[in-house]
């Protein structure tokens, strides 16, 4: 199924930037709505089959998440921009989604990984799925904020509805992680590394939410911290992997032999 | 500094006073011994932080200290230390022994216990603000707030009641002992007699490996053949399976080695290959194996550098039929699954894993068995920030 994704990325990746374009020229909605759908269809269509192929989730592997982050991130941008009107937004979430289709061309871990007993439990889709969500709203809020500070601006509301969002869904996929791992292996939360990264991850966006309810907070501070804290949601993600200190330390790494 | 109204500055030095004040008690007393508030310390603990923070909150109005512990800056930088310190954890490795001070096991350090306490004193705080007096908008802050209170608070002090063992099952054989992480061996008020552990496992998987190095071709992007799709190609090489035995023995001697069909304990998968190189035409046939813990594998030399190889094969699915007899003389059967624990007595039983070494031919079971009086609060917290999260983002606003 891999051997196709280059066909269906390219497909998708057409429609959102003429998606993109048509939003950041202001053009008629129906325009912007369509073509970004449409890709969204392609994209979905491609996940359904290969999960249909797999006689699994495509969750497993590196490859495999990212997946789901190209197909969220341009959703996210298409919901941003349905309630703030952000001419740039969807440009973001687009570039994002290509970003890492090209990781998947360039750099694939894709052989197939039968997916071990720990694995096979309802939570798994949902844990992920509404992680790699939170994941996209989050990017395109980190984009908005290198935006805004490059060009000086001084409204990050919208920052904040993504933030909110996005903390949202990071809240739930944490605690079904934890829910999860009760059912697994008996304990919710166990600090390895992930889980620690996870925390990390999750502190500095409530750090960020306080801050910006404080009177006269610094835009720019906000905006970095903003940027700071979807690092650290990197890390959790894939950057553990190269860790030294979590090589060795962690159920949750998938395995990149 | 510290003219009211407090800022930053004097809320980062409280905070920054309790990490000191954590590094000087981790030299001083040593790290944090968690079973010295096992049950009733934990309960006695909770009462009197429970007593402290009403009597804190009552008498707000008559000293300026108790109303920091609400101010919006205040929760800012205790996040931030918390978060910073967290980072700090997750920046090194948890092993328990390379550095001093507790850099190396935090979660036993005064230094990181210390400010999460104070965030929860903070928390605490926070949420009665909004709890006295009562308006229904304000549940999902009382959500979010409390819910983080009650699992942080149930968690931290319900840890040192938590037992966490873990126990070897062989068919036939009720067993009452088990093992703690520390090694120790106890007795438990019930014993598991394993009537069957099951195991389901994954086709073998045919791979080209590199004889140095081990690793499976092609480089970047390794491919395999499972054994159930009869015929594949890696690489260069195309690879057929002639034959396929799932219960085999070998016979024969090194340098012609051939398996025969073999149903008993300890018999291993076997497959009859043919590859064929289309760059060099190669040819190559024999029997390959992935051996079991009786019979070593077998592999197929394609030249210098490369062979081919059977996987071991991965489990699918495990599982085992158990007998739990408890002291007031019942009995309960279940099957126990990953993903899948069965509860009885205030234990949880969970399936760990098996031997390894005889896969599919493991007899044995290991269980972890858990028991955890603290969980139901633990649960409630969690339930309560999930609530609070669908309020998120169903209101998406300031008001949360």
């Amino acid at each position: 199924m891999w051997n196709y994704f280059i066909l269906y990325a390219v497909i998708a990746a057409v429609l959102w930037t003429i998606g993109a374009t048509a939003s950041y020229k202001k053009a008629k909605p129906w325009l912007v709505y369509s073509s970004t759908v449409l890709g969204l269809t392609v994209f979905l269509l491609y996940i359904i089959l290969m999960w249909k192929e797999l006689g699994r989730p495509p969750m497993r592997t590196m490859g495999e998440t990212r997946l789901w982050y190209s197909f969220f991130l341009p959703l996210a941008g298409l919901i941003t921009y349905l309630r703030k009107k952000y001419r740039w937004v969807m440009g973001f979430g687009t570039l994002l989604a290509v970003v890492f289709i090209c990781i998947n061309i360039f750099k694939p871990e894709i052989h197939s990984k039968s997916l071990m007993p720990a694995l096979q439990s309802p939570w798994f889709a949902p844990h992920v799925i509404v992680y790699m969500f939170s994941y996209a709203l989050m990017g395109v809020a980190a984009l908005t904020a290198i935006y805004i500070l490059w060009k000086k601006k001084t409204d990050l509301s919208g920052c904040d509805d993504l933030v909110y969002l996005g903390l949202a869904f990071l809240t739930i996929g944490m605690l079904f992680g934890a829910l999860w791992a009760k059912e697994a292996w008996g304990t919710y939360w166990a600090w390895d590394p992930k889980e620690t990264w996870a925390a990390i991850t999750w502190f500095t966006y409530l750090v960020y939410i306080h801050y910006r309810r404080i009177p006269n907070s610094s835009v720019q501070k906000s905006g970095i911290l903003l940027i700071v804290a979807f690092i650290f949601l990197q890390v959790c993600w894939w950057g553990i992997n190269y860790l030294p200190a979590a090589q060795n330390m962690s159920m949750h790494t998938y395995n990149l032999d | 500094m510290w003219n009211k109204p407090f800022g930053y500055s004097e809320y980062i030095a409280i905070d920054a006073g309790l990490v000191i004040t954590g590094l000087l008690l981790q030299i001083t007393v040593g790290p944090i011994d968690w079973s010295l508030i096992a049950f009733p310390a934990n309960i006695i603990l909770l009462a009197c932080f429970l007593a402290a923070l009403a009597t804190m909150f009552v008498l707000r109005r008559k000293f300026y200290f108790f109303r920091c512990l609400f101010n919006g800056k205040n929760a800012v930088v205790v996040l931030s230390f918390v978060a910073a310190l967290t980072l700090v954890m997750g920046l090194i490795k948890q092993d328990g022994i390379s550095l001093p001070l507790g850099f190396s096991k935090m979660l036993g350090a005064w230094w990181l216990v210390l400010p999460y306490v104070w965030l929860t004193v903070i928390l605490g705080m926070t949420a009665l603000t909004r709890t006295v007096p009562f308006h229904l908008r304000n549940i999902p802050f009382l959500l979010n707030h409390w819910g983080l209170f009650i699992a942080l608070t149930g968690a931290t002090l319900g840890n040192a009641d938590v037992k966490e063992l873990t126990m070897q099952t062989f068919p036939g054989k009720p067993e009452w002992r088990a093992v703690t992480n520390e090694g120790e061996v106890t007795e438990l008020p019930l014993a598991i007699e394993l009537k069957k552990f099951s195991i389901e496992e994954y086709p073998a998987k045919l791979m080209i490996i590199d004889n140095n190095t081990g690793n499976a071709l092609p480089g970047k992007k390794p491919q395999f053949v499972s054994i159930d799709e009869k015929q594949g190609s890696i690489a260069d090489w195309n690879i057929r399976v002639i034959q396929y035995l799932d219960y085999a023995a070998p016979m024969g001697l090194e340098g012609s080695v051939k398996f025969i069909g073999w149903g008993s304990d300890g018999a291993t998968e076997a497959a009859l290959v043919s590859t064929f190189n289309r760059k060099t035409g190669e040819h190559h046939k024999g029997w390959i194996s992935c051996g079991s813990y009786l019979f070593p594998f077998q592999v197929l030399k394609l030249n210098k550098k490369l062979s081919l190889v059977m996987a071991e094969r991965e489990p699918k699915k495990y599982s085992s039929a158990v007998k739990v007899y408890t002291k007031d003389m019942k009995i309960y059967e279940d099957t126990i699954q990953v993903n899948k624990p069965f509860a009885v007595k205030g234990w949880k039983i969970y399936q760990l894993d098996y031997d390894r070494e005889k896969g599919r031919w493991s007899e044995m079971s290991t269980f972890k068995l858990v028991s955890d009086p603290w969980i139901p609060s633990v649960y409630a917290g969690i339930f309560m920030m999930l609530a609070g999260a669908i309020f998120l983002f169903v209101r998406k606003g300031p008001q949360t």
